[in-house]
């Protein structure tokens, strides 16, 4: 009993770290430019497509195809804040209807991907090649397939580069500086158009972690990125929308939960539950479990 | 003469030319059939095969003289796959043409919507799709030849248990319609063996990690797996139960050998069973002449459609051989259909309008699908 509990843990952890990466992808847009990015589900299948891309047809090795596509999808990334957002941003700014445009924007860009992926790769679930064993892992009694270990090991690997990145380097302390205050921040020196779109190529960037991460779990296919954007966003609003941490430790107790629910009540309330946490806490704690409520300033 | 004369007489002149035309066509005479299906469009490939394998019977029933002397002459319909279009075609079809009996769709909207309109033209329709609610409708005009789930998930049930002696099964169903039907017949054809599963268990079709129910099934001391899904799910379980060493015999629904499965499954899929009604390597004579006409005319595979739909040209064929023209004589004789023995296994109609009882076996073996077992 007590492995079994461990066991839905442990796979629930693999499970969650992909979602938190994809929270993160959330979290960093929300916290540097106060906009939910819709797109960010499918920015996270590219990631998953241009991962079995280059293993499947270029024939790299797979820690050559990690660098690779985060480089391809942040790229993407970028590219689509300078032909999507910022001219929008620009022209509306200040405006009521401000937010709505910008949103409406990121769900067409979202759209936009999707049908070109299905262009591209076809509309079929594409499999990853047969990289990891298929022997199991065993740690105390417990069975685990190889590549949720992997999954774990990288997906704390990334997460741990991005605190350092935030935290010690002078492009990171200008991320946070933009993202604090923007007017202070310009006249302290900060490029905000490069911060901009360094915040859209790191989040995307995060987002194609995700994606190579689920590639050997589960198949791409052109609509994958729909369940794991709102699992992603779930775990971000769960953490604290806009906090690197909450969105960790949200993604990672989502998933935890996830599977302890299917494996000791039913999957059929999985859903159930997790959403229901999700409403509960925004009737009770709207600002996440790691944020503190916003201070109103006199 | 004057001119309203003049129309008269031409008028006299026209309702006899019409009448001795009409008596004409009636003494030589066809035989009026319809085909409705989906031609055009995104998943025309079945219609389009429904179409290929009713052109091949009535050419070859054509070429040999017709029915009782009369050639067959088959009108053939797209329903694009939308209702609303397939209501229109299907009325072409019942006002327009006059058919003696519709064949299609494979496809279970648009067949529910064009039934609406045989039913009120009194024309018998055999169809191709599997929602239950077709033969549920109190419609005495529908006839339906694909073995629908419970048929399927009986011969499942029966070959896991009799032929491969495993008495104590897991199910494992997604948490959709078809899991859930599935599940229930299977629950059912095991009742009727005074079995019980040993543990259900379900899935979401966006879930990707089965680790929580695979492990619950391996603990329950199952000896055998009945999964009813589709062929993304069914991969990734069969996938996922060999990383877990979850090595239980599986038994899969006919959602699963779908699309690009045995890509997709590649190796975890060795060994398992799935269930079906057509398989082009059927060793049954009937059937490889059937694949052997059907790939010579068309230079391309028979799919379990076209199957279904030589069936019931077939079926029809001899119907109106033996009672004539008369749709209400046709139907019954239909409904008297007992044990025919066709390309997709047993047909038996009931009076609800049920025929297919057919169902085979097909087990993985190096990636690719073989027939291992068929029901008498």
């Amino acid at each position: 009993m007590l492995i079994q509990v461990f066991q839905q843990i442990m796979s629930g952890f693999a499970i969650g770290s992909i979602y938190a990466l994809v929270a993160l992808a959330f979290s960093l847009t929300v916290k540097a430019l106060n906009a939910i990015n819709f797109a960010t589900g499918d920015i996270f299948m590219l990631g998953s497509y241009f991962a079995i891309t280059f293993l499947l047809f270029v024939k790299i090795p797979f820690w050559l195809a990690i660098p690779f596509t985060i480089a391809v999808v942040s790229l993407i990334g970028i590219l689509f804040e300078k032909i999507a957002y910022k001219p929008l941003y620009r022209a509306r700014l200040g405006r009521s209807e401000h937010h709505i445009i910008l949103i409406i924007s990121t769900i067409g860009t979202g759209i936009f991907l999707q049908n070109a992926a299905m262009l591209i790769w076809g509309p079929d679930a594409l499999a990853f090649p047969p990289l990891f064993s298929k022997e199991p892992i065993k740690i105390i009694g417990m069975l685990l397939p190889v590549e949720y270990v992997w999954v774990i090991a990288i997906a704390i690997f990334f997460m741990v580069t991005l605190h350092f990145l935030l935290q010690n380097t002078k492009i990171g302390k200008g991320l946070r500086a933009a993202a604090q205050d923007r007017d202070t921040a310009a006249l302290m020196g900060v490029n905000l158009s490069l911060a901009d779109s360094l915040t859209f190529g790191l989040s995307a960037a995060l987002g194609a972690v995700g994606g190579i991460l689920i590639a050997p779990i589960s198949f791409a296919h052109p609509t994958m990125g729909l369940s794991y954007g709102l699992k992603g966003f779930t775990a971000a609003v769960i953490g604290g929308l806009g906090s690197v941490r909450g969105a960790i430790v949200g993604g990672i107790l989502l998933g935890i939960l996830e599977n302890l629910v299917t494996g000791f009540i039913s999957s059929t309330y999985k859903d159930v539950v997790a959403f229901s946490i999700l409403i509960i806490l925004l009737l009770f704690k709207p600002s996440g479990l790691l944020l503190k409520p916003p201070q109103q300033k006199v | 003469m004057n001119i309203s004369k003049l129309i008269a007489a031409v008028l006299i002149v026209f309702v006899i030319l019409g009448f001795w035309g009409q008596a004409f066509s009636q003494s030589k005479g066809s035989i009026k059939l319809g085909s409705l299906s989906a031609l055009t469009g995104v998943g025309s490939q079945m219609g389009q095969s429904q179409r290929d394998a009713l052109v091949m019977v009535f050419e070859k029933i054509n070429a040999s003289g017709g029915i009782n002397g009369q050639k067959v002459d088959l009108s053939i319909e797209d329903d694009q796959l939308q209702p609303t279009v397939a209501v229109n075609a299907a009325k072409k079809l019942v006002y327009r043409d006059e058919v003696l009996v519709v064949f299609g769709t494979p496809n279970s909207p648009t067949a529910l919507a064009s039934l609406e309109v045989t039913m009120e033209g009194k024309v018998p329709q055999l169809v191709f799709g599997v929602a239950p609610k077709i033969t549920q409708m109190n419609n005495p005009w529908v006839l339906r030849v694909t073995p629908v789930d419970s048929i399927l998930a009986g011969h499942l049930i029966n070959f896991a248990v009799n032929e491969k002696k495993l008495q104590k099964l897991a199910i494992l169903h997604d948490s959709t319609d078809y899991g859930k039907g599935g599940m229930a017949s299977a629950v059912e054809a095991l009742s009727k063996l005074r079995l019980k599963p040993v543990i259900i268990e379900s899935f979401n079709n966006d879930d990707v990690d089965f680790s929580s129910q695979l492990n619950k099934i391996k603990n329950s001391g199952a000896n055998g797996m009945i999964i009813w899904g589709l062929h993304v799910q069914g991969a990734h379980i069969m996938n996922q139960a060999k990383k877990l060493g979850v090595n239980l015999p599986i038994f899969g629904s006919s959602g699963i050998l779908q699309g690009n499965f045995l890509e997709l499954a590649k190796d975890s899929a060795e060994g398992c069973y799935l269930v079906s009604y057509f398989s082009l390597d059927n060793a049954e004579p009937r059937v490889q002449a059937f694949v052997k006409d059907y790939r010579d005319k068309f230079k391309y595979d028979p799919t379990p459609v076209s199957g279904l739909a030589y069936e019931a040209a077939n079926l029809v064929a001899s119907a109106i051989k033996k009672v004539g023209q008369d749709r209400g004589k046709i139907m019954a004789e239909l409904k008297s259909v007992r044990d025919y023995m066709g390309v997709t296994g047993r047909l038996s109609a009931d009076n609800k309008g049920e025929m297919g009882r057919g169902g085979i076996i097909v087990q993985i073996k190096a990636n690719k699908a073989v027939t291992i077992w068929s029901s008498k």
